[in-house]
């Protein structure tokens, strides 16, 4: 068995569940909760970046990096591959670490939320803010031309787009406004049809654990 | 014409450099020198996230990420691959993920150092500074493998520990966090061995801007 170590948060599918899900793998794995912000989470021993999701697998090496992990268990499975063979591979690459980063980037804007009030740094939180105002720009563009079929980038931007839609909105709330309020959905409509359309596939809403 | 942004830091030679060198791909590239942090709205043309290394391929095409902008030069060339093909792959990536991981978390702690000295966040100094020797303790068990050829992990990881041996004094004076004269080889002898014979290699050569 291989043990994946991630952090379940209620009502939100992680990247790493849609693939496991869409590869029909769910019960190749074991699941630990995991939050890499908790002091003594025992992540560290595992992965020295204490990122999740992290896969611990059973001849003792271990994965890390989200990209990573997407692409060895998409390996696993017969269906066809969430990483594209082909010319197009390098553009969901590319894809997909945009997509990735634009989670990381609201990442960096909610953890600076944790600060006392007073030593929000406003240069820093305005710089991270227009990347993720660029990458959904991006993305508003690109959507157009998705192919049909899911692929590694797609999956991964409809975990980012269902986790950060509410919270980016509150995470501008936790540091008095220094970034404006953003509500993706509202000047984007490209791309809201398209993420209303791709999201309702049942790999998004399957948990794997409760 | 391959165009890649990307920036020039002394004493040090990105990752970038070294698989232009490596791929023989230099008189097909026009090479920008820039800063991601002037020059972001410029850089915002063809990569949303403003960062560097970053390229647009003879085609047109935007490519950034640092691992993207490799593996795309890597299939332009005829040696042998920097990604290798088979099994080991994935943890070839996995490798280079640390390797970068290792370069970004070190280079957290330099917006401390610019900071004044009150406003500095020691705490998370001290977090990155774990996660930095974190990651060359995991590249010292990874360096037990390191006995061929070059790979792309490997690249970047030589690249990465430069850059942070290079910074580790005037930073550790800076912060006051950690030793200033930390020596990453005292514990990590086969890294140390390996980074000896890598970091020689003709490629780790730095690259005159064109402009």
């Amino acid at each position: 068995m291989m043990r994946l170590r991630f952090s379940p948060f209620p009502g939100y599918v992680h990247t790493v569940e849609a693939v496991i899900t869409y590869g029909g793998l769910k019960d190749r794995f074991t699941y630990v909760a995991n939050d890499p912000f908790e002091p003594g989470n025992g992540l560290a021993e595992v992965n020295p970046l204490s990122t999740v999701p992290t896969l611990e697998l059973p001849t003792g090496e271990t994965l890390y990096g989200g990209p990573v992990i997407y692409e060895y268990v998409d390996s696993l499975h017969a269906k066809p591959k969430l990483f594209t063979p082909g010319e197009r591979l390098l553009t969901v690459r590319r894809q997909l670490w945009l997509a990735d980063s634009l989670f990381d980037h609201y990442v960096r804007l909610f953890v600076e939320g944790r600060e006392p009030a007073g030593s929000w740094r406003a240069p820093y939180l305005e710089r991270f803010f227009k990347k993720v105002v660029q990458a959904l720009d991006a993305f508003e563009q690109e959507c157009t031309s998705f192919p049909e079929a899911l692929d590694i980038a797609q999956v991964r931007l409809i975990g980012t787009l269902a986790f950060i839609t509410e919270r980016l909105p509150k995470a501008s709330d936790r540091v008095g406004n220094l970034f404006p309020p953003h509500h993706w959905r509202e000047t984007r409509p490209k791309l809201a049809a398209w993420y209303d359309r791709r999201s309702q596939d049942p790999i998004f809403t399957t948990k794997l654990t409760d | 014409m391959i165009t890649i942004y990307y920036s020039m830091i002394p004493n040090y030679v990105n990752p970038i450099e070294a698989v232009v060198n490596y791929t023989g791909l230099r008189s097909r590239c026009v090479m920008v020198g820039t800063n991601p942090y002037t020059n972001a709205a410029e850089l915002a043309k063809s990569n949303p996230l403003s960062t560097v290394p970053a390229g647009i391929g003879d085609k047109g095409e935007a490519l950034y990420g640092g691992p993207v902008l490799y593996e795309y030069l890597d299939q332009q060339h005829d040696k042998p691959k920097l990604f290798p093909v088979g099994p080991r792959l994935i943890f070839t990536r996995r490798q280079l993920w640390l390797a970068e991981g290792l370069f970004d978390q070190y280079a957290r702690i330099i917006g401390e150092v610019n900071q004044p000295p009150e406003k500095r966040r020691l705490a998370f100094v001290e977090r990155q500074w774990k996660k930095t020797l974190a990651a060359l303790d995991q590249l010292e068990r990874d360096a037990l493998g390191w006995t061929g050829a070059l790979d792309i992990a490997q690249i970047r990881a030589a690249c990465s520990i430069r850059f942070v041996a290079n910074n580790i004094p005037a930073h550790g004076t800076a912060l006051g966090v950690f030793d200033t004269a930390y020596d990453w080889r005292a514990t990590r002898p086969m890294l140390a061995v390996w980074y000896a014979r890598a970091s020689a290699d003709a490629i780790f050569t730095p690259i005159q801007a064109d402009r």
